[in-house]
């Protein structure tokens, strides 16, 4: 090969590492404001309507893989399920006797406050584009600034909370899902008829865990405790901006000894209640705090 | 090569690029198969790369990892510099060795996805990204590279069947001129060897 050729072939391989370097340095050093954001948004107002697009027109084929997919999963899963079934039927009953006890204390104080999710003008959308590295967890969905969703916004599938949004764009957003390490949200897990609020955050190590921080050392929370969503946000911490209304499920503690885990390091695992990998179907919770009615003490 | 067919070349890897993008991120990552999923971009590049030569390899490269950044909101750049490594060593690949064995775009396949998967995590690290490397992530990059190599032949003749008409002649007729550099001898071939054998007498 003549040296000229090879010359400049390494001339502009040396010229597209530098031109990523510079992106990447540039995207990474600098605010959310500047040239390179701009420019980033500008490409997804153009690429989210084909995205959308293509979501639709190829959903058949999603569906099917998706189906068969499922299946299989549903295979593997069935004797854990069934398993689990059982637990849970003892804990329902105990639950439905709490929620008992719960609604008269309510009626008892006036206070108006509801977990339904109706409440908090929920928007239905399908999940569009999802990411395909391991290292970022985020979903982009159908809806956006156009149909009353924000920046922070809860959002909910299968059941569960399952992130907040990152990104709004007009007809498009991203969520940002709760294995995302920049993920955070006031939690507390419901033990014997206590609850103990902490923080919910993503496992370093394992992104299909979760962590709830700050828990009281003296707490006393079995194995298997359900974790909600506590209703509030921690007003210090810049880090936790998003606000979940009280009761959305979050997941359960998956820590065996909490004793000595609680004694230790006041944070205990929790297994995320929704499966983040078969994501189709989402709800954002456009109006978060619209329940957050104040209490009126006889 | 001349400047029409290098034209239709570029037009070419450009749709082959945003269609792959595309489906990678609408359709392909939404199917989860054993926790896993498969990523075709890497594939799509390492197969440009082997078809087309290592500047057209890399030059690919560096366009559908911007794409791929552009299109979910991460990072610039970052999917770019691992991309331009494996368009180029896949093009380099073509340059320095025979390919007229019909394995080498799996190896190649598992080689890229494995790169994609490890620089990645070297990435991630040298950023300072809370990010979680454990031994989960790298079950999963090593579910990835064999998922990806399984599918890495269909894409690259998916790609080669698009790519045909216009890619440089030493590509096209590669195979069938392989003894020129170096592949099977009229030896092993059976209809040859009584051709010479014929001769001899």
């Amino acid at each position: 090969m003549p040296d000229k050729k090879i010359r400049r072939r390494r001339a502009v391989l040396a010229l597209l590492v530098v031109v990523s370097l510079i992106l990447l340095t540039v995207y990474y050093s600098t605010s959310d404001d500047n040239a390179l954001h701009s420019v980033q948004n500008d490409a997804v107002a153009v690429l989210s309507p084909i995205q959308k697009g293509a979501s639709k027109v190829l959903s058949p084929v999603r569906d099917v893989f998706g189906f068969i997919s499922s299946t299989v999963h549903a295979k593997s899963q069935n004797s854990e399920l069934k398993r689990t079934n059982e637990t849970l039927r003892s804990q329902l009953d105990q639950a439905l006797t709490d929620q008992a006890q719960f609604k008269a204390d309510q009626k008892a104080l006036k206070l108006d406050a509801s977990d339904n999710i109706s409440n908090f003008d929920p928007v239905n959308t399908t999940v569009i584009a999802k990411d395909s590295s391991l290292w970022y967890t985020s979903v982009e969905i159908g809806v956006g600034s156009n149909e009353g969703v924000a920046e922070y916004d809860p959002v909910v599938g299968n059941g569960a909370l399952i992130g907040n949004i990152s990104e709004v764009y007009g007809s498009v957003s991203y969520v940002r899902l709760l294995g995302d390490e920049k993920f955070a949200v006031g939690a507390m897990a419901l033990s014997n008829g206590t609850s103990y609020s902490g923080i919910i955050e993503p496992k370093v190590g394992n992104p299909q865990q979760l962590v709830l921080t700050d828990l009281p050392a003296n707490a006393t929370i079995s194995s298997n405790s359900n974790v909600v969503c506590s209703g509030f946000k921690e007003i210090g911490d810049t880090a936790i901006r998003s606000y979940c209304p009280a009761g959305i499920p979050i997941g359960t503690v998956s820590t065996q000894n909490t004793t000595d885990a609680l004694a230790d390091s006041q944070q205990l695992s929790v297994t995320p209640v929704a499966d983040l990998q078969h994501l189709s179907v989402v709800q954002v919770l456009t109006r978060p705090q619209a329940s957050t009615v104040s209490a009126s003490l006889p | 090569m001349t400047r029409e067919r290098a034209a239709k070349l570029t037009l070419r890897i450009a749709i082959v690029a945003f269609v792959a993008v595309l489906l990678q991120e609408t359709v392909i990552s939404q199917i989860s198969i054993f926790d896993s999923y498969a990523d075709i971009t890497p594939l799509v590049v390492m197969s440009i790369g082997l078809l087309c030569g290592s500047l057209p390899g890399a030059v690919a490269g560096f366009a559908i990892g911007l794409l791929v950044d552009l299109a979910m909101v991460q990072t610039l750049g970052i999917t770019s510099l691992l991309f331009i490594v494996i368009g180029y060593w896949s093009g380099r690949l073509r340059e320095i060795s025979d390919l007229s064995h019909g394995l080498i775009p799996i190896a190649t396949g598992a080689g890229a996805t494995a790169a994609a998967g490890i620089g990645m995590m070297l990435l991630q690290f040298l950023l300072g990204v809370d990010a979680p490397i454990s031994v989960m992530l790298v079950e999963q990059i090593v579910l990835q590279v064999l998922i990806n190599t399984l599918i890495s032949l269909p894409v690259y003749e998916i790609v080669r069947w698009i790519l045909y008409r216009t890619l440089p002649d030493d590509s096209r007729h590669r195979r069938h001129h392989s003894y020129t550099t170096g592949g099977l001898s009229p030896l092993s071939q059976p209809s040859q060897r009584s051709r010479l054998r014929r001769t001899v007498r």
